[in-house]
């Protein structure tokens, strides 16, 4: 569990597991900003579905992404279980994005050794799966480690971006919401 | 016309026609009977006169001798003596001569020959008084004056007188010979009548006999005749019924002992029928007990039906009470849960503040940690713990469901038990009316038993009805019998001998027996002992204390 980030390779390290469609999937730990439970999700008209909508984080108006639908899965059953990780989104050209998350329910803090991760395996040259750092194994289960950065599409983090920029620039800040 | 005659006329006219010729017959017979009784009389007659016309004479010449006598005689009484004999011979003639003179009077009116001589008699009896006795009378008279006096004229007018009197006497017996001449003429007359009148009579008697026994024998015949042939067929016709009557006798006997049979086969089945009513009656009580108890039963167990409907009900609320209860515990529960998933988060969050911080925020990683797996456990502990709430819940529910479910199921009962109670209600009824149609059964068989006594009494009197009538029949047969030989005589002995074996004795014997036994019977079934119904049905408190 106390593992060194820095002499830690790219791959291995402290990965925050969540589970979505009964899958589990980790995030790596530094990019989270923060884990909140479910909020009341504003639906922005005109947005693809798989932007559910913006929500007010203790003043600060941001997008949230339903991974599910980002996935191109069924859409996510809201329940008391499910979560909105706030990641930091890295854009190509150095500028980051604040993006909430929605996932079925966080699980886990795990230390991925190195031997523990495993390389994506390579289906179909037609398939990117660039968006998956590798395989973690952790006890039974198998975590898929998401590159949060490559989990969208350019095309899909500018429909973010703007969101979040016409959140930010009309929502008026309030006071946070637990 | 003979044939429609009844047999009283037939034998009237038989008898009266031999009756008739017998009185022709006799009447013949007793004319000439008489005829000659008649004859007889007069000759009788006709010789007594004949005697007192020789008495007479007799008389006469006494008479004349005495006057001679009483001439000559001196002496005064001699003479006194003589006078008085002739006195007496003198009314004797008198006598005489007046009864032949009426018994003459009497004859002359039917004989010329009695009328020829009673002028004669007449004359003899009157000379005798006017002439006769004056003389003697006057010879007498002279005879005593001239006694003792040797007078020569008074000798000659003795004389005179005796001569007198002498040819007076002749007179008087000539004409006494003239009587007895024609007496004598008359007792000839009257043999040769009575002669001839005999001859007569017996031809005439034989020639009537003859006639009348030959139309008596004719009469008799037919008579006869007709009388014996309709007896005959009258004789065929009782023979026939007799032993008709013979052999129903018997017929009736035969009856009346299969009437007796059977009557007694009804009483030994009456009396079966009556002791099986008997228990039908105890059974039919017993029921009715039973049946009333049942009722007490089933009103105690719909009150206990009853209790335990509100019993169910206040069960059903204290489960009630007690979902309420776990579900505001599961609403504690998720609260918990609620706070453990927070708290969870704010590990999960200082966590990642931890990973931020470094190396500084190592030992806060593992505060973070701890906090984490606390807040896990108790959310593991809540998730328990909700699950043993919903079961309790979900038993909870359950119980209310049972509860409801027995409600339902207490409601069925007693309403099954109101119907229980209904059905035993009427079950006691119907007990009730069955114990009602024993009783009339029992009066039935009651009567039933006194026909059954009545019909075998009527076996029994037909038996000696059909016994008499055998021997009515027995005694006719012997009338017939009577009858024959009184038409027929001796001869026909062997028809007299019909069905005389059918006797009757031995089946009214037989009909005494089962009518005997039918009063044993009848007396078996009065003094039957009643039976105690909890002999028939052994039912006591233990058995309906399962109820």
């Amino acid at each position: 569990m106390v593992a060194s980030v820095a002499t830690a390779p790219a791959s291995a390290g402290k990965y925050l597991t969540f589970s979505l469609a009964g899958e589990h999937y980790g995030l790596e730990i530094l990019r989270v900003q923060e884990i909140v439970g479910l909020l009341p999700i504003t639906r922005v008209p005109r947005l693809p579905e798989f932007v559910a909508g913006v929500v007010n984080l203790r003043g600060r108006i941001i997008p949230v992404v339903d991974l599910r639908l980002a996935f191109g899965l069924e859409g996510s059953a809201m329940d008391e279980r499910t979560c909105v990780i706030v990641v930091e989104v890295l854009r190509p050209g150095g500028n980051s994005t604040i993006t909430g998350v929605l996932v079925d329910a966080v699980s886990d803090v795990v230390d991925f050794a190195e031997e523990t991760v495993e390389a994506t395996p390579e289906f179909s040259a037609d398939v990117d799966t660039s968006f998956i750092k590798g395989v973690g194994r952790a006890e039974d289960r198998v975590v898929l480690l998401l590159d949060i950065d490559r989990a969208l599409s350019n095309a899909q983090m500018e429909i973010v971006e703007r969101a979040a920029v016409d959140g930010s620039s009309s929502g008026e800040p309030e006071e946070g919401v637990s | 016309m003979f044939k429609s005659w009844s047999l009283g006329l037939r034998l009237g006219v038989g008898f009266g026609a031999v009756a008739i010729i017998m009185a022709i017959v006799g009447g013949a017979a007793f004319n000439d009977m008489r005829t000659m009784d008649r004859l007889t009389r007069e000759i009788t007659e006709d010789a007594g006169i004949a005697d007192d016309t020789m008495e007479a004479k007799f008389e006469i010449q006494t008479q004349r001798l005495l006057l001679m006598e009483a001439l000559q005689t001196d002496d005064a009484a001699e003479l006194s003596a003589l006078e008085k004999e002739l006195t007496e011979s003198d009314s004797r003639y008198d006598e005489l001569m007046k009864g032949l003179v009426a018994k003459l009077e009497v004859d002359a009116e039917g004989d010329e020959l009695a009328a020829e001589i009673l002028p004669a008699a007449q004359t003899a009896a009157s000379t005798h008084d006017e002439e006769f006795e004056p003389v003697i009378a006057q010879a007498i008279q002279l005879a005593r004056t001239a006694q003792g006096a040797n007078d020569a004229k008074a000798a000659a007018q003795l004389a005179a007188f005796d001569e007198k009197a002498d040819a007076v006497g002749q007179e008087i017996v000539a004409l006494m010979d003239e009587i007895e001449t024609g007496t004598d003429a008359m007792v000839d007359a009257a043999a040769t009548a009575s002669a001839s009148t005999a001859q007569r009579a017996v031809i005439q008697s034989a020639v009537l006999l003859i006639v009348g026994v030959l139309l008596a024998a004719t009469l008799a015949w037919f008579i006869t005749r007709s009388i014996t042939r309709p007896i005959d067929r009258v004789i065929a016709g009782l023979t026939a019924g007799s032993e008709q009557v013979s052999s129903a006798s018997g017929q009736v006997a035969s009856a009346s002992q299969q009437l007796a049979e059977g009557a007694s086969e009804q009483a030994a089945n009456l009396e079966e029928t009556s002791s099986s009513l008997e228990e039908m009656a105890g059974m039919t009580r017993q029921n009715a007990d039973n049946s009333r108890q049942a009722d007490a039963m089933t009103r105690e167990a719909q009150a206990a039906a009853s209790k335990g409907v509100a019993s169910v009900r206040e069960m059903s609320g204290a489960i009630g009470r007690i979902k309420e209860a776990s579900d505001s515990t599961a609403k504690i529960i998720k609260t918990i849960d609620e706070i453990a998933f927070q708290t969870n988060l704010l590990a999960l969050n200082a966590a990642v503040e931890a990973a931020r911080a470094g190396d500084a925020g190592k030992g806060f990683a593992v505060v973070a940690e701890e906090v984490r797996s606390l807040a896990q456990r108790s959310a593991e502990a809540a998730k328990n713990t909700a699950a043993l709430i919903e079961n309790s819940q979900d038993t909870a529910e359950q119980g209310v469901a049972v509860s409801n479910e027995v409600a339902g199921i207490l409601e069925q009962i007693a309403g099954s038990v109101d119907k229980v109670t209904q059905l035993v209600g009427e079950i006691a009824a119907a007990s009730e009316e069955q114990a009602q149609g024993i009783e009339q059964i029992n009066i039935s068989i009651a009567m039933m038993d006194r026909v059954t006594q009545g019909n075998a009494a009527n076996a029994e009197e037909s038996a000696s009805a059909s016994e008499e009538l055998s021997a009515q029949a027995r005694e006719l047969t012997e009338m017939v019998g009577v009858l024959i030989r009184t038409v027929r005589g001796d001869k026909t002995e062997g028809v007299t001998s019909v069905n005389r074996s059918q006797a009757g004795g031995s089946v009214t014997g037989a009909v005494h027996a089962h009518t005997d036994r039918i009063r044993a019977h009848a007396a078996a079934a009065h003094t039957a002992p009643v039976r105690n119904p909890e002999e028939v049905i052994p039912l006591d408190d233990e058995d309906l204390a399962d109820f």
